[in-house]
């Protein structure tokens, strides 16, 4: 029936705000508004007013307030019954009964008696809470207020608390709006000031499918007359507009709230409603309990979580303590809350400094939690924060494992106690002191060379730290002692200021040792954390500059061994959501099946496996995956020496550290990679199409003499001349020609492409070759001289004869395509001694040296469209197919005069 | 004009000038080559052709450019000769001012058919009040259009519409230039328009059959009234 709504804005809100007023009418440094103030105090003064809000008729205010009444009265309040309409239901008239009532007053209304509040008779009567039911109700005229919520503010000025019931539309800013949705107007309203006024407001909610179905059940009373207006106005879609109303209007009350008492603290706004839960964990067994508690309380109250650890400076915890807290932090993490690990000096401090940086409305801390103990003092961190953390709701949570927690003692690691060095410096201070003194006894007096001896103890402790500075103290008094106080020469104290000496000694040694000791750790702390702070960047700049993922990998595998001194390989996923092999140094023997299958299982599970975890044990190493926004890229592998049980906690953070910026380095590549893929696509793409109109060009040029040449023939052959006829018929057949070498051209690139190409390879006398090609070339080189200089001691090439005569006739097509008439075109052919080189070179215009490369790439006269070079693409990229499929290589290649096409293939000696 | 009217040929390949040069002067006319596109713009200035067809896929500048070229100075009539199946291509060279176009490869007939039509254009014949193509006949000040004897009912929409298309008779005219003419220059992307239009047209010449013997549609180009 109620909402979770109304358990946390009603009740739980106003405790907080109690607790925190408390604290702040003590405190004297915020000097809050006066009116804002009195506003505050009338409301102690005054009657409580609580509101039973509702959406509509029906949804069960009056039932609630009942209820609530007769448990105030079971509590010994002091409860009367003002006036409750019950319209005759059972249930709520059942909770009626036994609750004291004061009787109605009749009032004569137009020949009636109406029943009214008797508001005298109550007043009289002074309990501690009335009852007044439907505080929008009008009163009959005759009555002493108009509206019953006069009556009510009455009650209330005469400190009687009131519990009272209102519909939402009743509420007069609410009123127009509800008349709108509703098509209803509501005449009975009340000022909203009536409900700024209310102590509390509880939402009583009903689902309007709930409601729908009390109606129905005729569980709602409803007068006749009123009947059919009110089944338009429980329509599901009013009743959830008028819910959205009622909740509206109890979380405005809520924020009302909030403003008033920011402005009766002091308090400068804004001040966001929301905040964040801060759960102060440690390394204790006792974590996860009360990290559970954190995740709960952070669910109830829709709050954003962070789980923070503060590690002091100077301190350093256990490896079992380690591996707990990275626990406790994966644990938290894992339930959806961010981590933060603070190092900082004091615990509190540190956790107070968060909460308020990160807005935080609420901390978690556990119960045991012990505080940095100081020498002299022992706190819980829990009282600490109590006491210190006075802006933040502090929840202490008890935990179950308190017995067996063991906190987070913190105590500085301690070398062996004292050292020979302590000793050594200690002796030093001491005698040095007492060379000073007795030098400068004369001068000073007797009385004042105990402080020469304090001025060694301190500087002994800021040197060497506490022990040497307490021995240097002991050494100092005793040669202090022998050498300068009455008796002289002797060891013996009998004058208690001696032992006072002493005593001074003592704790001068022990401050000043204990502050040069925290200093030195502090700056040992400093370095280690800069050290650290080095490596991560040295390895995230490595992972930066790597140019490929190949080397990616090697960097980070790389950079990992050197970071955690064990031998690192970083293993990629291939596509089967498998793991590749490790690369470089790792040879074969040391990854055995077992690493590859943890490896595997990492790579598939997200999680750790192998050495030092639960799958898979017994692998050489420890696998853990590196993943980034759901995607595995693979996993790390760190191969542990056989004594070595698992991956250290320190480095297992570490590892993780890595882990995470090799993923995101990685996920950068990958995603460079696609985009660079797609562009490709594209690339290729435009290639294709512009290959294929470039293609059509080819095939239809010839189509156009034949075509054009034989209608001309059909339809103007009286007009012309017989040298002009056969003129058109010689073009026409050429023309036919040299589509059939188009066609040809296109099959052999098809073969070659699809790798259909079958070569039969035999000895082929080159010159029979070269005749053969220009005879297929018939009359296309008749207007050109060839020069052939084969020698007729050549050796035969090994090749394939079609392919070969196909090579030589495409570079003989091409040679007179673009030489001049009239010019030489020249097929030479050279023994190099196990290969011939045979060149076809030309007169024409030649082709610009950085062309040179590309005129055997398939797609290049694509490029080139229709231009000059353009039909010379398709020949040379097949050209270039044929002689390598013949074991040969093709070039472009320069004439000795410098001018012309020069284009040389060689093959190898046939035998 | 002469007699014997100068075609200027403009294509790269040789093969085809070759057959171009015997057709054409078998059919009556005289005719000079350029290979590619400087040759071509120097020929139309020095050489003064009457008519031109230009290969749009020339070695050196784009047969559009020689399109663009030529029209700074002369409006002398260009068919265009392209192999390309690209109708932007063709559309952008008419728009550019090529007077028509013929699709690689062409017949003979359909060559000089288009070529007649274009000097016919050119030399003016088509600004007579009295314009004839087939059994159509308009008579552009009496606002008259005649079917054979049957006059036809045009609205003056449909009319002006028509009276481009029978000025151009023979050649193509890109929905661009017809909606231009007609509708005016704002509405030179409205197609829709003249869809509807050219279909009104058509009913009225009782040019209703599968095959439009008047309105030829040139698909993604424009129309042609079919001489």
């Amino acid at each position: 029936m109620k909402l979770p709504f109304v358990d946390r804005t009603g009740p739980p809100f106003r405790e907080a705000s109690e607790r925190i007023i408390l604290r702040m009418s003590a405190s004297e440094t915020v000097r809050p508004s006066p009116e804002a103030l009195l506003v505050e105090a009338q409301r102690h003064d005054r009657g409580r007013l609580k509101i039973f809000l509702g959406a509509a008729p029906g949804v069960g205010k009056t039932y609630e307030m009942l209820s609530v009444a007769r448990r105030k009265l079971a509590e010994g309040v002091d409860v009367v019954v003002g006036i409750v309409e019950t319209h005759g239901r059972q249930e709520t008239e059942a909770l009626l009964q036994g609750l004291p009532q004061i009787p109605r007053q009749h009032i004569p209304y137009r020949g009636r008696e109406l029943d009214e509040l008797d508001l005298d008779a109550l007043l009289a009567r002074k309990p501690r809470l009335a009852l007044v039911d439907e505080l929008a109700h009008s009163n009959v005229p005759g009555s002493r207020h108009a509206k019953r919520y006069q009556d009510v503010q009455e009650l209330l000025d005469a400190g009687i608390d009131v519990y009272t019931t209102l519909n939402v539309q009743h509420l007069e800013s609410f009123n127009d709006l509800v008349g709108r949705i509703t098509g209803i107007e509501i005449r009975e309203t009340v000022p909203d000031a009536v409900i700024e006024q209310a102590r509390d407001v509880e939402l009583i909610d009903l689902p309007p499918d709930d409601l729908i179905e009390r109606l129905r059940q005729g569980k709602v009373y409803v007068p006749e007359s009123a009947r059919r207006a009110l089944d338009n106005y429980f329509s599901r879609g009013n009743l959830l507009a008028l819910r959205e109303l009622a909740l509206r209007a109890a979380a405005e009350r809520v924020d009302d709230d909030m403003s008033t008492f920011m402005r009766a603290h002091a308090i400068a706004g804004p001040w966001p409603t929301r905040g964040r839960l801060i759960v102060c964990i440690d390394a204790s067994g006792a974590g996860e309990c009360l990290i559970r508690a954190a995740k709960r309380l952070a669910d109830q109250r829709h709050l954003p979580w962070t789980a923070i650890y503060v590690q002091t400076l100077g301190a350093s915890i256990g490896a079992a303590h380690r591996e707990r807290l990275d626990t406790n932090l994966a644990l938290a993490s894992q339930l959806g809350a961010e981590t933060a690990i603070l190092t900082a000096d004091r615990v509190g401090d540190a956790i107070v400094d968060y909460s308020r940086s990160h807005n935080a409305a609420q901390i978690v801390v556990g119960r045991t939690r012990d505080l940095q103990h100081r020498f002299w003092r022992h706190r819980r961190l829990a009282q600490w924060l109590l006491e210190h953390a006075t802006d933040f709701e502090i929840t202490v949570v008890a935990d179950a494992t308190a017995t067996e927690t063991e906190g987070q003692r913190v105590t500085p690691t301690v070398r062996s106690w004292v050292s020979v060095s302590d000793a050594l410096v200690a002796v030093a201070f001491a005698a040095g002191a007492s060379a000073i003194g007795a030098a400068l006894e004369p001068l000073i007096g007797i009385d004042n060379l105990a402080l020469i001896f304090l001025l060694a103890v301190t500087f002994a402790g800021a040197v060497q730290g506490l022990a040497a500075s307490l021995l240097c103290s002991v050494f100092g008094f005793l040669t202090y002692n022998y050498l300068f106080t009455e008796p002289r020469y002797s060891l013996a104290v009998d004058q208690p200021v001696d032992a006072a000496t002493l005593l001074v000694f003592l704790a001068v040694s022990f401050v000043v040792g204990q502050l040069a000791a925290r200093l030195r750790r502090q700056a040992n702390d400093a370095w280690l954390g800069t050290r650290r702070v080095e490596a991560l960047f040295d390895f995230s700049r490595r992972l930066a500059t790597a140019v490929d993922e190949r080397d990616l990998v090697s960097a980070a595998q790389q950079g990992m061994t050197e970071l955690l001194g064990h031998r690192c390989a970083v293993l990629a996923a291939t596509s089967d959501q498998r793991v590749a092999p490790p690369l470089g140094p790792v040879r074969a023997r040391e990854f055995s099946d077992t690493d590859q299958a943890a490896a595997d299982w990492a790579l598939a599970h997200r999680e750790p496996a192998g050495r030092g975890t639960r799958t898979l044990p017994a692998a050489n190493w420890h696998f853990l995956p590196v993943t980034q926004s759901d995607r595995s890229f693979g996993v790390i592998g760190v191969h542990l020496p056989l004594s070595t049980a698992s991956v250290s906690a320190e480095d297992s953070r570490l590892l993780f550290t890595l882990q995470a910026q090799l993923g995101s380095a990685w996920e950068r590549f990958r995603l460079r990679q696609l985009a660079q893929d797609a562009q490709v696509r594209q690339a290729t793409e435009a290639l294709r199409s512009a290959l294929l109109s470039s293609v059509s060009h080819d095939l239809r040029t010839p189509l156009v003499s034949i075509t054009g040449g034989l209608t001309a023939l059909r339809d103007l052959s009286q007009q012309m001349p017989e040298s002009d006829r056969l003129q058109l018929l010689e073009s026409a057949i050429g023309e036919a020609q040299r589509l059939n070498r188009l066609i040809q051209n296109l099959l052999d690139m098809t073969r070659l492409s699809y790798g259909a190409l079958t070569l039969r390879l035999g000895p082929i006398d080159v010159r029979d070759a070269a005749n053969e090609s220009i005879a297929r070339l018939g009359t296309l080189l008749a207007s050109y001289t060839l020069d052939i200089r084969i020698p007729a001691a050549l050796p035969a090439v090994q090749a394939d004869a079609t392919l070969l005569g196909q090579v030589l006739a495409n570079l003989l097509e091409n040679a007179a395509k673009f030489a001049p008439v009239g010019t030489t075109i020249t097929i030479e052919a050279t023994d190099l001694g196990g290969r011939v080189r045979i060149a076809v070179s030309d007169q024409g215009p030649g082709i610009p040296v950085a062309e040179r490369g590309k005129v055997f790439d398939l797609f290049q006269r694509a490029l080139l469209r229709d231009s000059v070079i353009a039909g010379a693409g398709m020949g040379l990229s097949i050209c270039k197919g044929f002689v390598e499929a013949m074991n040969g290589s093709i070039a472009v290649a320069e004439n000795a005069d410098g001018r012309g096409t020069r284009i040389e293939f060689d093959l190898p000696v046939s035998g | 004009m002469n007699a014997r009217p100068r075609i200027l040929v403009v294509d790269d390949d040789e093969q085809i000038r070759l057959f171009l040069r015997i057709t054409l002067k078998a059919a009556g006319y005289q005719t000079i080559e350029a290979a590619d596109g400087r040759a071509a713009i120097e020929a139309c200035t020095g050489r003064k052709p009457d008519l031109v067809l230009l290969d749009l896929g020339l070695p050196d500048i784009s047969g559009l450019d020689v399109i663009r070229a030529v029209r700074v100075w002369t409006q002398l009539p260009i068919i265009v000769l392209s192999v390309r199946s690209d109708e932007a291509d063709k559309v952008a060279a008419l728009d550019a001012g090529a007077n028509d176009y013929v699709q690689k490869p062409f017949s003979t007939a359909e060559l000089l058919a288009r070529t007649r039509a274009s000097l016919r254009v050119y030399s003016g014949e088509t600004t007579s009040p009295v314009i004839e193509a087939g059994a159509l006949r308009i008579d552009v000040p009496a606002h008259e259009v005649r079917l054979g004897d049957v006059p036809i009912k045009l609205s003056p929409r449909e009319f002006e519409l028509l009276l481009v298309l029978a000025r151009a008779a023979g050649r193509v005219c890109t929905h661009r230039q017809l909606l231009a003419q007609v509708w005016g220059p704002a509405h030179s992307d409205d197609v829709q328009y003249l869809r509807v239009y050219v279909a009104q047209l058509r009913e009225k010449l009782g040019d209703t059959t599968g095959a439009p013997k008047y309105i030829v549609n040139e698909p993604g180009i424009g129309y042609r009234l079919a001489v």
